[in-house]
């Protein structure tokens, strides 16, 4: 009874707080409002130890029983390590700590985000093929945007590319997006909805007990 | 000419190394992608130290003692590792998902939906407007699953696929220059603060 019903309780109470202090605004609930925001902070701030831990227990393992590729486990749990003990020792605003945040974190992130650019044209050739018109007019688009924003496609086709795109991004694709957007927000709504008042209860799933 | 600085030397390295999968896979990509993973996780703990958990437990020592409470539900999560008490990381997950909930029930309401809707009342006096509003309705008609696609919501519903291509066409667009851009961004860092070939 408590293992299903008490979750379920809190969910309620949480989302009924947070929903009241929004549209009724009593100063009671404004207040605890604020307070579960800051509580609702430290909550998912927690939570990110478990990304360390389940890193932990996958790479662990594979290093323990030797499994191909446990070398770079190592890296891994030597570099995570690695930057959590030194970025705790000496504190954020040490130059040691900026110095590795803007040469480790900052170009292996841009770097790692732009080796797509070798892979996009292949990948949107696979995912894009023109098959269908919704294939033919996804890709056609695409290729007008993409020559839009670069300096070539303007100087090489001339000015309506530039101008294509800026109506394609004022108009359908403002309409396009915004049909998805509220689609979409509808569907979380409806989710919302569920969570709260505890239809939906798939994310207990795994955790033992009813 | 090349930088004496052993930062610079490392960031290029591992500019370098990560382009190599470029022509292949290799031990070199994969033993700095290793790092990048590492770097990433522990970037986004010590992050999250600094910016939520260390300012709460100093008030915490302050005497703001309500502010246990929350430390507690976080800390509940960790339960889950052990079989006989898992249930009990419920709380934890019933908590953020009522706060997520709410939140998304009220805050989110205003500018995701009924900005959006207004957005969407236009003066029909133009061509762009017209096409605007047909493009929204026909993208709803879409996701319309209680009405069976068929007759003039089928017709509307191809249509409002259609449009939604395009928005999904120019947004692949956007994203490729967006990666160029960032390509630009680190062969720039190479050629001018590495290697000093262009000022």
């Amino acid at each position: 009874m408590v293992r299903k019903e008490l979750p379920l309780a809190i969910t309620f109470i949480t989302g009924g707080i947070v929903i009241l202090a929004n549209f009724l605004a009593p100063a009671w609930f404004v207040q605890t409002n604020k307070d579960i925001t800051v509580w609702y902070q430290i909550v998912t701030a927690l939570f990110c130890g478990l990304g360390v831990v389940n890193l932990c227990r996958i790479h662990g393992k594979k290093v323990s029983q030797k499994r191909e590729g446990w070398p770079f486990s190592v890296v891994m749990l030597v570099s995570m390590f690695g930057f959590m003990l030194i970025a705790l020792y000496v504190g954020q605003q040490h130059q040691l700590y900026k110095n590795l945040y803007n040469n480790t974190i900052v170009p292996l992130n841009a770097t790692m985000y732009s080796i797509l650019v070798f892979y996009i044209a292949s990948a949107a050739y696979r995912a894009f093929r023109v098959r269908s018109a919704e294939a033919t007019i996804l890709l056609v688009t695409a290729a007008i945007v993409m020559l839009g924003k670069a300096p070539i496609g303007e100087a090489v086709l001339g000015s309506w590319v530039a101008s294509w795109t800026t109506w394609i991004f004022d108009v359908p694709n403002t309409a396009g997006m915004r049909g998805i957007q509220l689609g979409a927000t509808l569907g979380g709504i409806a989710m919302a909805l569920r969570v709260l008042i505890g239809i939906e209860r798939a994310h207990f799933g795994g955790t033992g007990g009813e | 000419m090349v930088t004496t600085n052993w930062w610079l030397w490392l960031a290029a390295f591992f500019t370098v190394s990560i382009y190599t999968v470029a022509f292949a896979d290799n031990n070199l990509f994969r033993f700095v992608e290793s790092i990048f993973v590492g770097t990433s996780a522990g970037y986004m703990v010590t992050a999250n130290w600094f910016n939520y958990i260390k300012p709460q437990l100093l008030n915490v020592q302050k005497g703001q003692y309500v502010l246990l409470i929350p430390f507690l539900i976080g800390l509940l999560v960790y339960t889950r590792y052990v079989r006989s008490i898992a249930w009990v990381s419920r709380i934890s997950l019933a908590f953020t998902l009522g706060y997520g909930s709410g939140f998304i029930l009220s805050k989110n309401f205003r500018p995701d939906f009924l900005t959006q809707v207004i957005a969407t009342f236009r003066t029909l006096d133009t061509f762009n407007n017209w096409l605007l509003v047909f493009g929204v309705i026909t993208s709803l008609t879409y996701f319309l699953f209680t009405v069976e696609q068929k007759g003039v919501v089928g017709y509307a519903s191809k249509a409002g696929r259609w449009v939604m291509m395009i928005a999904l066409g120019a947004a692949f667009g956007s994203t490729v220059m967006a990666r160029v851009s960032l390509f630009l961004g680190r062969v720039q860092f190479l050629l001018t603060e590495w290697m000093f070939l262009v000022k």
